[in-house]
Parts: structure tokens; sequence; C-alpha cells
């Protein structure tokens, strides 16, 4: 139900920035969600109402991706490949290698796609294999903000609290990154759009 | 520190009507919306109602009016505000979308304390004028209450709430707000054991918070960890200490209640500047933040001024409530502070930031219960009028606008964030937004 997980039982700021950028990105369309990390479903349940993820729509305008996983991504995009119209906006959300040190996913299973050095490209290089050209990549949680926030808990043990807070709040403004950094962040946010003709 | 007392006079009687005109342009499916600008964090990209702490300010501020004119009207404004909160409640006790900053998520505290503690006043005010339906509000208050704060955050070793059902941890002012809403529980239920078992063991931890003598005498730290106070001091938080500790002195009469109340209030004002202006966070060390320095906030600490008065405190409050007035813009909302854009660097910008400008209504609802409370007659007709500045924000200058039906920050002509009012999201989010 929108709004009513406990904040007790929140994902980590991570996905829920991702899921939050992603939907910013697909604007105010019903996206066709498909989810392959349990522990995310409930992120989800937050923002959108159950029938607009849980059902596939029959000409979906925009969609979503969460947590592609290794051993069915390939046949899940091209599902999606041939599901979703010319010119239809995919966000996907994916963890990258340094998601590993995420505490509360230690206990996820499965196995994504991005979790593996380099899995992003392959992801990239399938994506347009099945007609979908990239318009957008972000790093969420970006190293400089995970740089930032550990300098911070420095700060904090030799009594500078004052200066913990200011990196914190600098980490929070250099969360997400773009370009040669964004393989560098616990999560990716990868648009792409359906070409008008597969090549 | 004596000064001339708050003068309810056209000015005020103004600034509360352009409020209830604001407020009423932020209202949505399932009551009051609109972004989140915080110290902690933004929540710039939920923007459906949230059923916390704006509550409390609504209700109480309407219910004010409505005692104070006599008029209908504000009894059926804050009526309105009780449905949306019973309307709102999950069959475990919370409220939809409590989180402010964190939203959307429920289980936000203090917020749903302040949403039981606005039903229980809402309850109050209509059985003693012997109308109907204070029921369905009190029994929502307290399922609230027996399910979350006696349920799951009752820790009986350390004999307070925790701020978290998982972690042992202890918010002074989170416990207090907690805290008044027992008094109201017990209020109406003529229960004592609300206050015995629960209120007065969290007042006594909250005064075990507070510091004695020096300079930061009166201060209350902002929370601990178990036995580790983490001495940090922010003054709108203190302030909000304050309401529950004159209702131990009231109910036991033991003086050290009242002492604490006095002594943070003290505090807090000693840290005004000649602008009326608070520094949000003091540090052990001495340092201090003023970036950002509230506004619509400021609220909480002149209705604690007023608070105190009975007591035999009369404390300047002229040049704080200059500063809140100043803040409001024709939308008729407050903003939220000055200095955002400083936050990390301690370099504001010249031109405010965007969520200096934002008006809050989880803010606003502060300036709103003290700003009605100076009302002493009719309110004068008035509408939301549309407000343009310029401001800054994620290292671009843009053209902010409020109007009656959306809050938008453009570059040139290209909209970088735009929020229909009512709307559960923004229709426009460029990624600067999604900062948290």
């Amino acid at each position: 139900m929108i709004s009513s997980l406990p904040v007790s039982q929140l994902a980590p700021l991570d996905y829920r920035y991702a899921i939050d950028g992603a939907l910013a990105l697909l604007g105010n369309v019903r996206p066709l969600v498909r989810c392959e990390q349990p522990e995310l479903d409930a992120e989800l349940a937050q923002r959108l109402p159950v029938s607009d993820y849980m059902q596939h729509t029959i000409y979906p305008s925009a969609a979503l991706w969460i947590e592609p996983q290794q051993v069915n991504w390939q046949q899940v995009l091209n599902t999606l490949a041939t599901t979703l119209p010319p010119g239809t906006q995919l966000a996907i959300i994916a963890s990258q290698p340094l998601a590993r040190l995420l505490p509360d996913r230690q206990t996820w299973r499965g196995v994504p796609i991005g979790i593996k050095p380099g899995g992003i490209t392959r992801l990239g290089n399938g994506l347009r294999r099945a007609g979908f050209y990239v318009q957008a990549k972000y790093g969420i949680h970006s190293v400089y903000a995970i740089g930032l926030n550990s300098l911070g808990g420095l700060m904090t043990r030799i009594g500078r609290a004052d200066l913990r807070d200011r990196l914190e709040f600098a980490a929070r403004l250099g969360y997400m990154t773009h370009g040669v950094a964004m393989p560098l962040a616990t999560v990716a946010l990868v648009l792409a759009c359906k070409k008008a003709t597969v090549v | 520190m004596i000064s001339t007392p708050v003068k309810p006079d056209v000015t005020i009687a103004h600034a509360v009507a352009k409020l209830d005109a604001w407020f009423e342009t932020m209202r949505g499916p399932g009551g009051y919306g609109g972004p989140v600008a915080h110290w902690w964090q933004q929540s710039l990209l939920y923007t459906g109602a949230g059923l916390d702490w704006r509550y409390e300010g609504i209700i109480s501020g309407y219910l004010t009016l409505w005692e104070r004119t006599g008029a209908e009207q504000w009894l059926a404004k804050a009526r309105r505000a009780g449905d949306d909160l019973v309307a709102g409640q999950l069959p475990n006790g919370h409220f939809v979308a409590s989180a402010f900053e964190i939203n959307p998520a429920s289980a936000g505290t203090p917020h749903e304390a302040a949403c039981a503690g606005a039903l229980l006043l809402l309850a109050l005010a209509l059985r003693q004028a012997k109308r109907e339906g204070w029921h369905v509000y009190a029994t929502a208050a307290q399922h609230n209450l027996e399910q979350f704060y006696l349920g799951q955050l009752w820790d009986k070793a350390a004999r307070s709430f925790r701020d978290s059902p998982l972690v042992p941890s202890f918010v002074p002012n989170k416990a207090a707000t907690a805290c008044e809403t027992l008094f109201l529980q017990a209020e109406l239920s003529g229960e004592a054991h609300w206050i015995e078992q629960y209120a007065l063991p969290n007042l006594d931890r909250i005064l075990a918070h507070q510091v004695r003598g020096g300079s930061y005498d009166g201060a209350i730290a902002q929370n601990s960890f178990g036995e580790r106070v983490v001495d940090k001091y922010f003054p709108v938080y203190i302030v909000r200490c304050v309401p529950a500790l004159l209702r131990g002195f009231t109910y036991t009469r033991q003086e050290r209640y009242l002492d604490a109340a006095i002594r943070a209030l003290l505090f807090v004002l000693r840290q005004v500047d000649v602008t009326g202006a608070l520094p949000t966070a003091i540090y052990a060390n001495g340092h201090k933040s003023h970036h950002p320095s509230w506004i619509a906030p400021l609220g909480d600490v002149l209705y604690v001024i007023t608070l105190l008065r009975p007591h035999g405190l009369i404390l300047a409050t002229t040049a704080i409530e200059a500063r809140l007035l100043a803040g409001q813009s024709p939308t008729g909302g407050i903003a939220t502070a000055t200095g955002f854009a400083g936050q990390a660097n301690k370099r504001p910008s010249q031109i405010p930031d965007f969520r200096d400008l934002l008006p809050v209504a989880g803010w606003c609802h502060k300036a709103f219960r003290y700003l009605a409370s100076c009302v002493t007659g009719e309110l004068p007709v008035v509408t939301s009028a549309t407000y343009e500045t310029e401001c800054t924000f994620g290292g671009r200058c843009l053209h902010y606008r409020e109007t009656p039906d959306l809050i938008e920050a453009c570059n040139g002509q290209e909209p970088r964030y735009r929020w229909f009012k009512s709307a559960s999201r923004p229709e426009v989010a460029r990624e600067e937004f999604w900062v948290r």
C-alpha cells in the first residue's frame, strides 16, 4: 500500500533514491514493472498502486526493470524488446560491485547482472542488441559520497561532529554521479529507449 | 529579557488568514501535501499528503481560531484534518506517509505521536462543546499510542520510548511529543497510568539529557544511543521539550520540571541574534551551524514563549516574530529558512536556495499554531497570490514561482522542477532535485 512501509523496514537509501529517480525520469506515466529482487517489492508498493506494477499493461509507454539477474537477464530483455512499443523508455536499476558493501543487502538472494565487474557494460551491449539506445546512466551512492562519509566518521572520533555533519551534507549533494565515476557507485540507474526499428 | 508582549493586530490577523488560504492550496487526496526541505534530508520527489506533525499545528490552530472567533468554518477545517488522519490510519495503528522528510513511509517519529495528539485535542474540544463524533478521533489516537508507542517503542529497561523499535535510542524532543500526547490521553480517558507509567519516566530521562551549568546551561542533547549521549544541541528541538515539561510540572507540581523548561527556553533565547535568527545546530566544541537558519519553524519557539508567560516568564518575541512574518510570501506560505546552500561549505549563495524559499506544510503549521493563538477577532478575507523570485539550486540560477496551483523552478524556459499541487509526485524533477 502507498506510503505504508514503516521507517525501520525501508530498503537502503541507494535503492530508494534510484527508484525515485527512475520514476522521475519516466515522468508521470504508469510503467510496466519487473522487479527481480523481492526485498524491493515493498518499496515499489510504497510508490505505485499495486495495479500499476503487477499487471502488465498491453501498451505500456514506460517500463522499470529492477535488479536484472545474471541467470535470466537476456531472456527478460528479449521479452521486453518484443513487448515494448518503439519510443518506450525503459529505466533499469542494477546493483554494482560496491553494493556488496551494503550491510542491508548481505542476505539478498540472487546474482544481479551488475554486481560483477563489467556487468553494466554487458547489460548496455545487450540493450543495444535488443533494439534500445541508452539515453543516460547515473551512479547512485557515489564513491565520492562513500569517501566523505568515511571521513565524517573519522571527524566524529576526533571530536569534530560539526565537520562530520558538513561532510554528510556534501556527501548527499554528491550522492548521484555521472560519467567515469558511475561504475564506482553502489547502484546504477540506466535509462534506455526502444528504437523505432530494431537493427 | 523583558519586552513588549505580542499585540494581536491587523498584521497577525492578515498573516493567519494568508496561511489559511495557503494551506487550502496544499490540500490534495488524503490531506495536506507538498515537498519537504529539512536539515537531515529532503523529500522533493514525494509530494503527496503527509500525515505527520503538520497536523499538530493545523488542528491546534484551527481549534484556536474556532475558540477565539466562534466561527464554525474553523471547526469544520479542524474536523476535516482529523478526518484525514482517521482515513489514513492503517490497521496496525500507523498513519500513512507519516515520515515527513523520509516519506514515503509510515511509523515516523515524533510525527505519529503529534498526529495522535492532534486527534486528542480535537476530541477534547468536541467533547467539551458537547458535539457529536469525538469518539472516532479518540479511538484512532489511542490505537496509535497502544500499537506503536506502547507496543513497539516502549523500552521497559530504559523506561522510555525508543526512536526505533530496532535500536536502543532516545530522542528527548520526540519523547516529549509522545509525553504531550499521553497527558492528553489521560485527560480524555481519566486514566492516570498514561502519565504515571509512561510520561513521567520519559520526562525524567529528558532531564538527564539537560546540561546544568556553564554556557550551555539548559541545553538538551539531541539524542542518545544506550548510555552514549550525542552532545549536539538543536534549538528548535529543545523548545519542543518544553510543553511536555510544563505538563509534568502542572501534574506533579515538582519544580524540577518547570525549572528545566525555563532553563531550556533561556538557553535557546541566548542563541537568538538581533535579526531573530537562531543557529540550527550547536556542537559541544562550540561550533554552530547557521546554514540553514529556520524561519517557519520559529513558530515553535514563539509558541513556547507564550506557554511560559503564565509561569511569570515574560520574554522578548519581537525579533523572532519579525523574522517569521517577514518570511511570509504573497502565497501565504512561510519560507523554510535562509542559508541552505551553505549547509556543507558554510558559504551560502547571494540569492536564496530553492529549499530556503520552499514553504513546507510541516514547518508552516508551527507558525500557524502560534499566530492563531494571537488572534482575537474575525480574520480578513484574503487569497493566496502568486510569488516569483530568483533562486539557486544544484549550481544553477533558477526562477522560482509559486501559484495556488503549482511550485516550479525554471532555468530560462526549461522547467527543472514542477509540482502541481495535489499531485503525489512532481511532473518534472531533474536530477538535482533527486537530492535527499
